[in-house]
Parts: structure tokens; C-alpha cells; sequence
């Protein structure tokens, strides 16, 4: 017994004088450790980088912290509805505006009497309610290309690249717009550097040249064509027309804020038809739609449409483009049955188990 | 033992302790101020500070058994602010707390909100400050009138002297007519159309003795049997007839038949008051010739 | 003695305050015992209460809860609630200490919106269109609105001019309530900048307010702009030659 002690001892330990009692432990070394116990230490081993602030002066220092910020979803509800024909809007709920009535309004004062300026852009502003399915989590922050059938001057540089095999696909992508179509050859150029594909903002492609198109992946990293983004497709000619014409808009939660989003967006100018730029709206708030968390209560809260140089803001209801609550019975059919199958399944399973058993 | 109680060998119904009414001024009382007293102490009141179980049978949690409901309200204390004010019912309750269960009890007492505001009388045409829970505004509202409030509910749930005091001063003015109405005819007659129905449960001699305390009663009672047992001098008797049968007779130091009666004084003031008016018919008028002036017995000058 | 009386009626009496219990508005904090007295027999008075009785757990305390708004029939005109009449909504503390108190309104029952009520002749004399209409009448009259026209092209003052400055500013009306001066204010002319003239807002096709109108001349062009006057509103005002008040007939 004891020889088979000294013969590890030497083996595994370094030994500690008067430390009898320790060597016949066999210390924790040797042995494995209780499952987590080593990650913990590695863990706590790791250094926290502080992060230098620098020198804040002392009456800013505690200011952002925990400072009482007012809701950014305005809540006037508790507040009449006006009924005389003038009345002070301060006391009253906001007009809600048809977007008919609304653009008649822009162009008054956009007017050559007052501020001379018909073709002022329109501008949409969206606040949305950023709240996912869970209380805690929020939306991520979402940047889209909204398909719109009436184009107007975005004054965007909007340069598409298209990769797509098949002569007939090559010549329809050119007719739509595309600044550059081709396909296995145009890729070749760009691995080997003729091309920069910094040049181009919006690469589109038909699933047919997809193998080849994985060679560029590195390169493009997130503007990658895929389906989710919808830059991967058969219809060339629809998306083509779409990432050249739409309107690119981008929801970024505000940062103390986690529940409140904002969407800027142009949708036309002043001098456009009145039906026009309300499909546009219409088109706008659709996509917007589609990217509604599967929650109880509003995504959409307020539509604002606002054009420079005026600082008014009339609000429009959006909810007769866009449904306003999530409608649940869309999603329900789709789970239940495929979980009652997948345990319809597992129950035949344990049971044709136990029979072999 | 039997023969020293009141009710003598009688004493079937059991051994009753002679209370205020039994003894003394107390029972001198009418029972008029006894009925008010009945309604305002002996009543159970309304329940404010608990909630009382409606049903008359309950099954006991632990052991299922049926028991009798009994609703034993709690006992509540009344300071003498609460009879400055009108608390609506509201009370002080002195009990204990059983903050957690390891922790003995904690004496406390929970005392209502107060607020001062204004309250108006339609009847009296007043406006009062008093000292109100919200408790009493409310039961305002939903009688519709302060007024109303103090004649719908009993003495018991009005609690308050002030209350009470109130209530017969409303009553009083509805039995005279609501004198403090008597500019506006119009709002008089609404007033008493709509608070005559009140009036059917009282008597005149009940109205007159509603609302007083226990110490208030003894004090007008007492303040009656004097006035009752209150005679009038027999020298004042005597004189006054003297100057009668004088003024008779014809003589013109105790005034013509026909003057006028002096405004009657209280008896403290002017005790010989006739004696006075007779010396004063003695003495010369102040409108008498210089002669009368002169002092014929005076010392002449020099 | 009065207490044996007394107990024979107080189930009578009990009877008596349960009826108004049932409509009774509890405003105050109600207790519980946490442990029950042991029953007593039902002729005899309660047993004596101990100590351990009267250890009370808080129910309910009804103050901290929010109290229902109060309906209530005005009996005259009230600037900012209603008109004679009216049945209104609001808050109990202000109910009772603005209006029932004061005497301007009563309780709601049946009787009193009869009593109330506007009559035929009442009805055709209106007097005030709105309980707000006064409010904004006095707004008005007290703000100088700036109405913005362009310096470089031509134009006439119209009543949408004015409807699209009111917007601007923060008041909402239509045209059909603006009635602009008799005379022509063409324009752009820089000798009119800075002047004011009036117009009037008819409400409800029945207040009028006089409201001052002040010239501003903008130019699209950045560079071309005239400076910026701070506080245009509190410079003394000049009358725009020519033009006088519009007649004050309604509309």
C-alpha cells in the first residue's frame, strides 16, 4: 500500500514537506474535476478590460445614467376630440389625417405664394413598437428595400450587379436596369480583381448561377444574395426594377428606449398624383408589415408625413393600408398539426419500442 | 337579597344594574329623548370598517361543521374631535397588528383621513366648513343633499354630535317652515315639497329633544323643571296690586289709569323698580319755573 | 332596561341599515379579525372580548383607489364643461367643490334633467356655440400670427393663406371661417413687411375673434432670406396702409 503511494507520488506530484496527509488525497490534478468547476476557474481567470471613459467633467458625469426620459410613443387618448370647426390643437387629440387631405395640406404651404418649393420631397415617418414576443426582447434593428409601382428621383447612387446564366435572362436583366449583368465570366473578373465589387451596392442573382457564386461569399459577406432579403430569385426582371426604384429604408431602435423604433423614409415628391404617392404609402407600410413580431398589440403606431422645409407633421392612419393587430389564426394551423405529428410519431415509436422490448 | 332590588320579589327577569334613565334627572326624561337615545347608542350601526357576512349559515374551514353566522361589529372609539366634525361613520378602531407571524402583536390605531370642506344645507340656506372624511362626501352624493344625508340615516350611523344637532336644527326649520327661505317663496315651497315626507316620523316633542347629549338633555331638563317651578315674589305680587288698587282709588302719584305699562324687566335687574318709579313721580319735572330751582333753606351769599 | 328593548330591535334595525349597506360607497379601510370570538348563544349578549380579538388584518384601504367620475346636470352655462343642461362627467372633487357647491349644477335624477333642461326659447336664443369657443376666441385675439409669403413670386392673400399659417402656429379651422379685409393685399412687396392687418374668425358660426395678421416675406433661395427677427411678435405693430377691419357681419 504504501509502496503503491510513493510510486505516485512521484509520478504526479511535487511534494510538499510535512504534507503526508495531502499526497494520500491524490490531489485534484490527477482526478477530474467536477463538471464546470475548471471552466469556472478559467472564467474567473480571464481578465475584464475596463473600459477608460476618459474624464468626464462632474456635471456631466451622473447625467445619462438615470435620467427619467419622457415615453416616445405619445399616448393622447385621454384628450378630446375637438368639436368645434377652430379650436387649439395643443388641448385636443391629433387630427387624423385621410393622406389625400394630408398632401393637399403640404402643398398649400409648399405653395409658389408661400414657400415656393412644388416638388419638395415626402417624407414618411414611422414609429413602431420595437417589443418582441418576449417582454425583454426587442426587435432587432431591420434595414429593407420597399417595392414601390410608382418610381420618382430618390437621388440615390443605386448600382445592381446581376449574376444570372442563360442568354434570354442576361438580355431581360439589361432591359430592366441592371448597371452590370453576366455570369460565370463576370465572376472570374471579379476573383480576379478586374472588377471592384465595391462599386456596386445591390447584387442580385438567379439560383441557377449559385454554385459558382459561393466563391464570392467572403467578399460580399452580408449583402450576399439570399431569399430572405429577396436578392435571390427567379423574377430578374422584378427585383431588378425594385432595387433600382424602391425606397431602401432602415428601423433603429431609439438607444434609451429599447421599444420604440423609427422609420424614415421618402415616398415621392409634392408634384406626384395624389394616388400615387398613396399607393406608394401603402406599398411602404406593407413591407413594413411583414416584419412584425408574432406578439399581442400594435406594431405600427403612428404614421407621420412630414416634408421639408416645413416642420409640420400630419398624422395619417395606417392602419386602413396595414392590419393593426397581429390576427392570430394565421399562425395557429400551422403548428398544431405539425405537432401533434411529430408526437403522433413519438408515441408510435416508444410503443413499437417496448414492444420489441 | 331579593327584597333590596327594584324589582323586589319579582325578580324573575334577572338583576337589572340601574342605568342613566333610572335614577336622578335621568329618569325624569321624556321618552321622546329616550327614543333618540335608543336609536343613537342601543342601534347597531351600518358596517363601516368591516364587512359583515350576509348568509346565516357558514361551514367552519377546518372542521366542516355548520355554525351560525353572528356578525360582532367592531367595538370603535369616538374622541371629541370626531363629535366636532361630521366623520361620517368613520371611527377610531384601537386593536393590534400581527405584522408577521413570528412577531408578537404591535398595538395600533387607525384613524381615518380628515379633510376640512364645505358642506351646504338646502333647509338651513348655509354653508358650513366642517371637518369630513371622504366617506361622508360620498354618502352626501348619493343621498343627493347634505340634508338628505342627515335625514335618511339613523342616529347611529351619523355618529356625530354635530350631526345630530344638525339633523334637528333641519328638522326644526322644516316643522317652522324654513324661515331662512323666506326671501325666496318660490324655493321655500320646492324645499319643503320635497322634505315634508321626513316629517311623518316625528313628533314635535321628539324633534325638539333629538340630537342633544346625555348632559345637554339633563341640562334643558333641568333648565325646564326650574322655569316650571319658578315663582314669582310674593312682595312684587303684593305691590303691583297695591299700585293697582291705588291708581284706582285715583291718586296721582301712582300714575293715571290709563298709562302705559312698563316693558317687563327680569326680576335680578330692577328688584324695587316700582319702589324707583315712585320716588322719580315725586320729584320735580325738570321743565319747573326758576322758583323751584331756588333752595329756600340754603345758605345765603355773602 | 333599554338595552333588552334594544336587543329585540336590532335585528329590525339591522335590517333597517343593510338596505342602504347594499348601495353604500365603502371610502375608508376595512379590517378583518384574524381570529373570530367563539360564537354566543343567540339571546345572550356577545362574550367579553380578549385581547387576541382584536388583532385586526387590513382588507381593503379605499383611499389609495381611484374614485369613479361623478355625473352631474348643469343648471347654466359653465365655461369649459357645458351648456345648460348638460349632463357631465367628471371628477368628484371638482364636481362638488366648482360646481355643485357653488350652485351652478345639481345631482342627476330623472327630475332634475327634466327640470333643467333647455327650453324652446332658450334653444333658439343661443348664446354660447361651445363651452370652449370663449377660450379660443381669447387665444386668438391675444397671439400675432405671422403668415409667410414668398418674396419672389406674386400673390394675393386668400383665406387658405390664413388657414395654412393658423396650422402652423397650432390652431386648426377651415376656410369657410375666415374672413379676410375688404381690400386686396397683393404682393411681394417689401414695403408691407412687418405690417399687420386683421381678419376675423367666426366659430361655430357664432363667436367672432379679431385676429392680427403680420407679413413675412421668405425667399426658397437661403441666400436671398431676409434676417431674422427675434420675436417678431412683441416689435409694436404697424397697420398695412389701406386696409381696415372687415366688416363684422356673420358669415
Amino acid at each position: 500500500m504504501q509502496s503503491l503511494l510513493s510510486s505516485i507520488r512521484a509520478l504526479a506530484v511535487r511534494q510538499h514537506p510535512g504534507d503526508a496527509l495531502r499526497c494520500l488525497h491524490l490531489t485534484a490534478v490527477t482526478e477530474a474535476a467536477r463538471k464546470g468547476t475548471r471552466e469556472k476557474a478559467r472564467k474567473k481567470k480571464v481578465k475584464v478590460e475596463v473600459k477608460k471613459v476618459g474624464f468626464i467633467p462632474h456635471n456631466q458625469r451622473d447625467n445619462k445614467i438615470n435620467v427619467k426620459r419622457a415615453d416616445k410613443h405619445v399616448d393622447d387618448s385621454w384628450k378630446q376630440v375637438p368639436k368645434d370647426d377652430v379650436y387649439v390643437g395643443r388641448y385636443y387629440r391629433w387630427t387624423v389625417y385621410s393622406v389625400a387631405e394630408a398632401i393637399q395640406c403640404h402643398r398649400e404651404t409648399h405653395h409658389p405664394s408661400m414657400y415656393n418649393v412644388p416638388n419638395a420631397p415626402l417624407n414618411v415617418e414611422i414609429e413602431l413598437n420595437m417589443q418582441g414576443e418576449k417582454a425583454t426582447r426587442f426587435v432587432d434593428n431591420f434595414q429593407r428595400m420597399a417595392m414601390i409601382p410608382h418610381k420618382f428621383a430618390h437621388g440615390e447612387e443605386r448600382k445592381i450587379i446581376v449574376f444570372t446564366k442563360g442568354n434570354n435572362e442576361i438580355i431581360e436583366a439589361r432591359e430592366a436596369g441592371a448597371s452590370l449583368v453576366g455570369g460565370v465570366e463576370l465572376i472570374k473578373d471579379i476573383t480576379a480583381g478586374e472588377l471592384l465589387l465595391s462599386d456596386y451596392q445591390y447584387f442580385i442573382a438567379h439560383p441557377n448561377i449559385l454554385a459558382e457564386l459561393i466563391a464570392l461569399r467572403g467578399l460580399m459577406k452580408r449583402k450576399f444574395p439570399n431569399p430572405k432579403s429577396e436578392t435571390l430569385g427567379t423574377n430578374l426582371a422584378e427585383m431588378i426594377t425594385k432595387f433600382s426604384n424602391g425606397i431602401s429604408y432602415s428601423a433603429s431602435k431609439d438607444e434609451y428606449q429599447q421599444n420604440f423604433g423609427l422609420i424614415s423614409a421618402c415616398v415621392g415628391t409634392l408634384d406626384m398624383d395624389g394616388q400615387q404617392l398613396e399607393e406608394n404609402i401603402r406599398y411602404l407600410l406593407q413591407d413594413v408589415d411583414t416584419m412584425r413580431p408574432k406578439r399581442e398589440g400594435r406594431f405600427i403606431n403612428r404614421v407621420l408625413l412630414k416634408s421639408p422645409p416645413s416642420s409640420e407633421q400630419l398624422k395619417i392612419d395606417p392602419f386602413v393600408y396595414v392590419p393593426e393587430l397581429w390576427d392570430k389564426s394565421t399562425m395557429k394551423p400551422k403548428r398544431e398539426p405539425s405537432g401533434k405529428k411529430v408526437e403522433a410519431e413519438e408515441q408510435d415509436q416508444a410503443v413499437a419500442q417496448q414492444a420489441s422490448n | 337579597m331579593a327584597h333590596a332590588t327594584p324589582q323586589g320579589i319579582k325578580l324573575l327577569n334577572g338583576w337589572k344594574r340601574p342605568g342613566r334613565f333610572d335614577k336622578g334627572l335621568g329618569a325624569q326624561l321624556p321618552d321622546a329623548y329616550k327614543k333618540f337615545w335608543r336609536e343613537w347608542k342601543l342601534t347597531t350601526p351600518a358596517a363601516v370598517h368591516y364587512i359583515p357576512k350576509e348568509q346565516q349559515w357558514e361551514r367552519d374551514e377546518v372542521t366542516h361543521a355548520i355554525k351560525p353566522v353572528q356578525n360582532i361589529p367592531l367595538p370603535l372609539i369616538d374622541p371629541p374631535e370626531a363629535h366636532q366634525g361630521i366623520w361620517g361613520g368613520e371611527a377610531v378602531i384601537k386593536g393590534f397588528q400581527k405584522r408577521h407571524q413570528t412577531k408578537r402583536r404591535v398595538p395600533h390605531f387607525w384613524v381615518p383621513q380628515l379633510k376640512r370642506s364645505v358642506v351646504h344645507s338646502q333647509v338651513l340656506n348655509e354653508y358650513m366648513s366642517v371637518v369630513v372624511t371622504e366617506r361622508t362626501l360620498e354618502q352626501i352624493h348619493e343621498c343627493h343633499g347634505f340634508d338628505h344625508y342627515l335625514l335618511k340615516n339613523l342616529a347611529c350611523d351619523l355618529r356625530s354630535a354635530l350631526a345630530l344637532k344638525m339633523k334637528r336644527q333641519v328638522l326644526q326649520a322644516l316643522q317652522q317652515g324654513c324661515p331662512n327661505l323666506a326671501d325666496e317663496p318660490k324655493l321655500q315651497k320646492e324645499v319643503l315639497k320635497e322634505y315634508s315626507q321626513y316629517l311623518e316620523s316625528y313628533t314635535p316633542e321628539e324633534i325638539d329633544w333629538y340630537g342633544h347629549t346625555y348632559l345637554e338633555a339633563i341640562r334643558k331638563l333641568q333648565n325646564k323643571l326650574r322655569e316650571a317651578e319658578r315663582v314669582q315674589p310674593h312682595k312684587v305680587e303684593f305691590r303691583s296690586k297695591l299700585i293697582d288698587q291705588l291708581r284706582q282709588a285715583g291718586i296721582n302719584e301712582a300714575g293715571s289709569a290709563t298709562k302705559l305699562e312698563k316693558p317687563a324687566t327680569t326680576d335680578g335687574e330692577h328688584k324695587d323698580s316700582d319702589i324707583e318709579a315712585l320716588t322719580k313721580l315725586e320729584s320735580p319735572s325738570a321743565s319747573s319755573s326758576w322758583l323751584s330751582k331756588i333752595n329756600p333753606f340754603g345758605k345765603k351769599e355773602t | 332596561m333599554l338595552k333588552s328593548i334594544s336587543q329585540l330591535q336590532v335585528h329590525f334595525n339591522l335590517l333597517k341599515s343593510a338596505t342602504s349597506l347594499q348601495q353604500q360607497v365603502r371610502t375608508t379601510f376595512i379590517l378583518k379579525r384574524k381570529y373570530d370570538p367563539l360564537l354566543h348563544k343567540t339571546n345572550e349578549n356577545p362574550r367579553r372580548m380578549r385581547a387576541k380579538n382584536f388583532i385586526y388584518e387590513l382588507v381593503e384601504d379605499t383611499q389609495v383607489k381611484k374614485r369613479p367620475n361623478m355625473e352631474v346636470v348643469l343648471k347654466t352655462f359653465v365655461e369649459g364643461v357645458g351648456d345648460k343642461g348638460d349632463v357631465v362627467s367628471l371628477k368628484p372633487n371638482f364636481v362638488y367643490n366648482k360646481l355643485l357647491l357653488p350652485g351652478l349644477a345639481a345631482y342627476k335624477t330623472p327630475e332634475n334633467i327634466e327640470k333643467y333642461a333647455k327650453t324652446e326659447a332658450e334653444k333658439s336664443t343661443v348664446q354660447h356655440s361651445s363651452a370652449y369657443a370663449q377660450r379660443t376666441v381669447n387665444m386668438l385675439e391675444s397671439i400675432v400670427l405671422a403668415v409667410v409669403m414668398n418674396k419672389d413670386q406674386p400673390w394675393v392673400i386668400e383665406p387658405w393663406h390664413i388657414k395654412a399659417s393658423l396650422r402652423k402656429a397650432g390652431f386648426h379651422c377651415k376656410d369657410e371661417c375666415i374672413t379676410l379685409p375688404n381690400e386686396r393685399i397683393e404682393g411681394p412687396d417689401l414695403k408691407k413687411e412687418g405690417k399687420d392687418f386683421y381678419c376675423t374668425i367666426t366659430i361655430n358660426k357664432l363667436e367672432q375673434a379679431k385676429l392680427k395678421c403680420r407679413l413675412h416675406h421668405w425667399s426658397t433661395d437661403p441666400s436671398e432670406r431676409l434676417p431674422y427677427v427675434l420675436e417678431h411678435w412683441k416689435i409694436p405693430s404697424e397697420p398695412l396702409l389701406g386696409v381696415n377691419l372687415p366688416s363684422e357681419k356673420n358669415v
